[in-house]
């Protein structure tokens, strides 16, 4: 398609405008000779000699045998065009100089030519301190209307849980993208096939890591022919929590690997989260500390960060149902962030339920029974770890036996027991008086050392209906604590 | 210290293209950064700028010699350019020199590169006496609603939790609402006498205080979820959900009013789009077009205006304006490019299902739309488009369930969710609604007139018809030829179609006598 002159000498005037081109008065002179030669239909005017006397300043005298400076000098300008066209991506036409000749050839980039009305799209910067995702999907076998649907149905799925994660960002790979994830800085693929095999579908999912392609986790998955939409809801929602999960989430220690010395920008919050990260994989009180001081710093520099501070409003729960020593007033502080950050993710069931614990702490009751009263919370596609502490809050709101009941299933279901469910186990058969079971879970709290959570919760939680009537809570915390032969203090 | 954002900031400017080969003005920019950072005037004074980095000896007097001026304007000049350029979208910050200091400011960037919406306070309360089941009511409505409105990314939307401010006052509408917040909505929640309890719900526009809503319902002492959630929607279908609601619709009006020239930049794609929504005709289809070209260039990370972009095809599509050229393959392999990158975006699956269907791909189509349907459930504008959709793939009876079930929560929609029930009642010869709804129609240009004169025909009366057409070929506005109307609201009518064509060729026979 030939480029009209207008265009083309708006082109040559952006080329010279540029900082390559802006100070090099003999390259302008070269290229601006060159172009408005390139289409005749002679090849006189790219004789070396011709060339050398209009636009180099040599004589009628000039030999090219002799003289390389036109070959010098056309080098240069090829050099230079290449790399003008290297660093402006966009531009709609491209002007080269091929090897062996002199003459210039315009041609119309063609990526723009295929969107030729469409403004382009560029991927939005990743932010560091986030986990990266690309989601990929391939159907083995004969695509039939069913697998169609039930892909849609676990894509959807999985944006909608996800979702719920402001740590992780999602992108979902255009149907039959295959391998470009460099330029999207992902962190991770994760491929998901589906199969139609005799009466049932299989599901199976595996991630690598984007940079190395190496397979680290695999998955195989069945769902009946005839399944229902809470079923695709279990599934995903152990795929997910496996993955994503905060607290069991095999991603995140790979994240942590990932970013634990990043210097970028970004890098308070990413050692903010890297901190908070550690802590969960080892909820000990040096670690809180850690994590406390730098999401404290990472604070500071980004006050309105969302992912940041919920990790603060997790801390602070932690800090005192662990009764670890990290700040003073805890729960009054914690109450103060944690409204504040809802201000602004008015919509976090994650800060929800931590609302209500914290106000429960405060024995601000009615706050967390409303918050049990949700519809919304706890709804089907949550992860392990949200749904593990909106339990804790049902038992601690003295609605022991729904409660525990929901976390013992829960913990079962994924195979994962955080040592609050050991201390809860205790209160919960201690409550009951079965002598049998307390004995069992003393043993546990005891190995794990978590008598200073039990003592939290008898602290802290709602009394039930049972002992505020018959003795106060004073006469449960003496019970409890000879029960485990813990000192008085 | 330095923030880590102000001198990685610092470090992308210098390595770009424009600054690259320029020792003076790098020298200068990293100058001016590090003293206005360390907020240290003296060095930011003509002479100690002119003799520490500018090269001059100590004899040097700023009212003989100009350079600092000079130099400073180059690089004033120079930083707006490169903010213009595609590589500013690196830079976290955004560093400025305004005229008559030689202090930088830093401003984010990023908030300039994503197409934002307005900003919504709200407030829910309960009077100073509160019992226990109006606290429980208020704190589930605050939650529900947070929840529910948080799936509307065209608005912005700040919760306030403090307790303190959860006891009803007169006027916390004013006092609690911050410079920030373009509009406020206080819920109130009280229980009578019998136990029943009254919600009422306000909304004011900040800055002219002028109350754009005010309702109140009755909820029975024992409410259900169900009737909860008819109380969200009777709110948020009316307030933001059809057409970008009263909230968008006013937002972007008084913007509007105000001149584009004083919008902020990052609100004008959605202030342009919206007002769109309510308003479509060529030209202003034509003006968003051009607008949006120019922010892509600009901010081509900015996927809101981009889907905003595609979503023009809507009105070429149903109004025949024929502005995108892109084929509609090609846009539809954009839309999932968006799609990538913002897999929440019930708007994009949306534009998707709706080019699927241009492109007679049924099937997908509806798959599309019904996922946008889950991500957002509470946006009752997709409801309608689903539905409409549905009608004019031929499965008339489901489309026209899903829009009639749409009045229920928004008693006065706008008005082109009546063009399917229009066609809905021509199709069953139910004249007299079809007339009533006809009436209902009042969108674009002159498409009220092409209404009538489809109802006119369905009942025979050609000479009417005739008339309500010439009506849209005067209007100078729509100057297409007609034909469009038979391959997309009249899909469904083939024998419309006939006597549409009839019409047609006669006007066409007498234009050259008028």
């Amino acid at each position: 398609m030939p480029i009209n002159d207008y265009e083309l000498s708006k082109e040559l005037e952006y080329l010279f405008a540029s900082y390559l081109f802006q100070n090099k008065l003999q390259m302008k002179r070269l290229l601006g000779y060159l172009i408005q030669h390139a289409n005749s239909t002679s090849d006189s005017a790219f004789d070396q000699k011709v060339i050398a006397m209009k636009c180099l300043g040599r004589g009628a005298d000039f030999d090219p045998a002799e003289n390389p400076v036109v070959r010098i000098e056309i080098g240069r300008l090829r050099k230079l065009l290449n790399r003008f066209y290297d660093e402006e991506l966009t531009r709609p036409y491209k002007i080269t100089i091929p090897l062996g000749q002199y003459r210039p050839v315009l041609s119309i980039e063609a990526t723009l030519n295929k969107h030729k009305y469409l403004p382009e799209l560029s991927p939005s910067p990743a932010n560091p301190e986030r986990l990266s995702v690309l989601l990929q999907f391939t159907t083995e076998g004969v695509d039939s209307p069913e697998l169609y649907l039930l892909r849609h149905r676990i894509r959807i799925g999985i944006t909608i849980t996800l979702g719920k994660q402001e740590a992780v960002r999602l992108l979902v790979a255009i149907p039959g993208e295959n391998g470009k994830v460099a330029a999207d800085s992902i962190d991770f693929v994760m491929r998901v096939s589906l199969a139609a095999v005799d009466a049932e579908f299989t599901l199976s999912s595996e991630v690598c890591s984007a940079q190395s392609n190496e397979v680290f986790f695999s998955d195989e998955r069945n769902l009946e022919i005839d399944y229902q939409p809470a079923d695709i809801e279990v599934l995903l929602s152990h795929l997910v929590s496996e993955l994503f999960d905060h607290e069991i989430g095999v991603l995140w220690r790979r994240w942590v690997d990932s970013r634990s010395d990043y210097k970028n920008v970004g890098a308070l919050k990413v050692a903010a989260l890297v901190q908070y990260q550690r802590y969960l994989f080892d909820e000990n009180e040096e670690n809180i500390r850690q994590a406390f001081y730098a999401i404290e710093s990472a604070l500071e520099f980004h006050p309105g960060d969302k992912i940041i501070n919920l990790a603060l409003a997790d801390v602070y729960y932690r800090a005192v149902i662990h009764n670890f020593d990290v700040v003073a007033d805890p729960i009054e502080k914690g109450l103060t962030h944690i409204r504040e950050a809802l201000r602004f993710s008015p919509a976090s069931d994650n800060l929800h339920t931590l609302h209500a614990l914290l106000a429960m702490f405060q024995q601000e009751y009615d706050y967390a029974i409303a918050s049990l009263l949700m519809d919304e919370m706890n709804a089907g596609e949550a992860c392990f770890a949200p749904k593990f502490h909106y339990h804790v809050l049902t038992c601690l709101m003295s609605d022991w036996k729904g409660g525990f009941y929901k976390l013992d299933e829960l913990c079962n279901d994924f195979a994962s027991y955080p040592k609050l469910h050991a201390v809860l186990a205790y209160i919960y058969y201690f409550l009951l008086e079965d002598k049998t079971q307390t004995l069992k879970w003393k043993q546990t709290i005891q190995i794990q050392g978590s008598v200073a959570t039990v003592q939290q919760c008898i602290k802290l939680m709602k009394l039930p209906d049972s002992w505020s009537v018959k003795a106060s809570r004073d006469d449960l915390w003496l019970l409890i604590n000879s029960d485990l032969g813990a000192m008085d203090d | 210290m330095i923030d880590e954002t102000v001198t990685h900031t610092e470090s992308i400017i210098l390595e770009s293209c424009l600054f690259r080969s320029k020792p003076q003005m790098k020298r200068l920019l990293s100058y001016l950064i590090k003293h206005t950072y360390e907020n240290n005037n003296d060095a930011l004074q003509q002479r100690s700028i002119a003799v520490n980095c500018l090269g001059r000896n100590h004899l040097f007097d700023s009212a003989k010699d100009p350079i600092v001026r000079i130099e400073a304007a180059r690089l004033r000049k120079l930083l707006e350019e490169y903010y213009d350029s595609v590589e500013a979208h690196q830079a976290p910050l955004r560093v400025s020199m305004p005229k008559g200091s030689y202090h930088v400011l830093f401003s984010r960037n990023i908030e300039h590169r994503l197409s934002r919406g307005y900003s919504l306070l709200l407030l829910c309360q309960s009077p100073v006496a509160t019992n226990v089941d109006e606290l429980w009511l208020m704190i589930r409505i605050r939650q529900g609603l947070s929840y529910r409105l948080n799936h509307f990314d065209h608005l912005d939307l700040v919760v306030n939790f403090h307790p303190e401010h959860e006891i009803a006052q007169r006027g916390s509408v004013y006092f609690l609402a911050e410079e920030q917040h373009d509009y406020v909505m206080r819920l109130e929640v009280v229980q009578d006498r019998e136990g029943d309890f009254l919600v009422s719900s306000i909304v004011i526009h900040r800055l002219t205080q002028e109350i754009l809503w005010s309702h109140s319902i009755a909820l029975p002492e024992k409410y259900t979820a169900e009737g909860l959630n008819e109380f969200y929607m009777k709110l948020i279908s009316p307030l933001v959900a059809d057409s970008y609601g009263i909230l968008g619709s006013h937002w972007a009006k008084s913007l509007l009013e105000q001149g584009l020239g004083y919008v902020e930049d990052q609100h004008l794609a959605a202030v342009q789009f919206i007002n769109l929504c309510n308003n479509p005709s060529k030209l202003a289809c034509e003006a968003v077009i051009e607008f949006l070209k120019g922010r892509l260039n600009k901010y081509p990370d900015d996927f809101k205006a981009q889907s905003s972009y595609l979503a023009i095809g809507f009105f070429d599509h149903f109004l025949g304006y024929n502005l995108i050229e892109a084929s509609l393959e090609d846009r539809l392999e954009r839309c999932f490019l968006v799609a990538k990158h913002a897999p929440h975006d019930a708007s994009v699956s949306i534009l998707i299902g709706f080019y699927y269907f241009a492109l007679g791909r049924y099937d997908e189509s509806q798959m599309h739309l019904k996922n946008a349907l889950t991500l957002n459930p509470y946006n009752t504008m997709w409801h309608f488009i689903y539905g409409g959709l549905l009608f004019f793939m031929g499965k008339k009876e489901e489309g026209f369930q899903v829009i009639s079930s749409l009045y229920q929560y928004n008693k006065t929609p706008p008005g082109y969710y009546f063009i399917p029930v229009f066609f809905y009642y021509i199709g069953e010869e139910q004249w007299d609604k079809a007339f009533s709804v006809g009436s209902k129609v009042a969108f674009a240009d002159g498409l009220e007139c092409l209404v009538d004169a489809l109802a006119h025909l369905a009942i025979g009366a050609q000479e009417q018809a005739q008339k309500e057409i010439l009506k849209i070929e005067n209007n100078k506005v729509l100057q297409n030829n007609l034909h469009w109307v038979e391959n997309t609201l009249l899909v469904n009518h083939p024998d419309l179609v006939d006597q549409y064509r009839i019409v047609m060729n006669r006007l066409s026979l007498n234009k050259p006598r008028r």
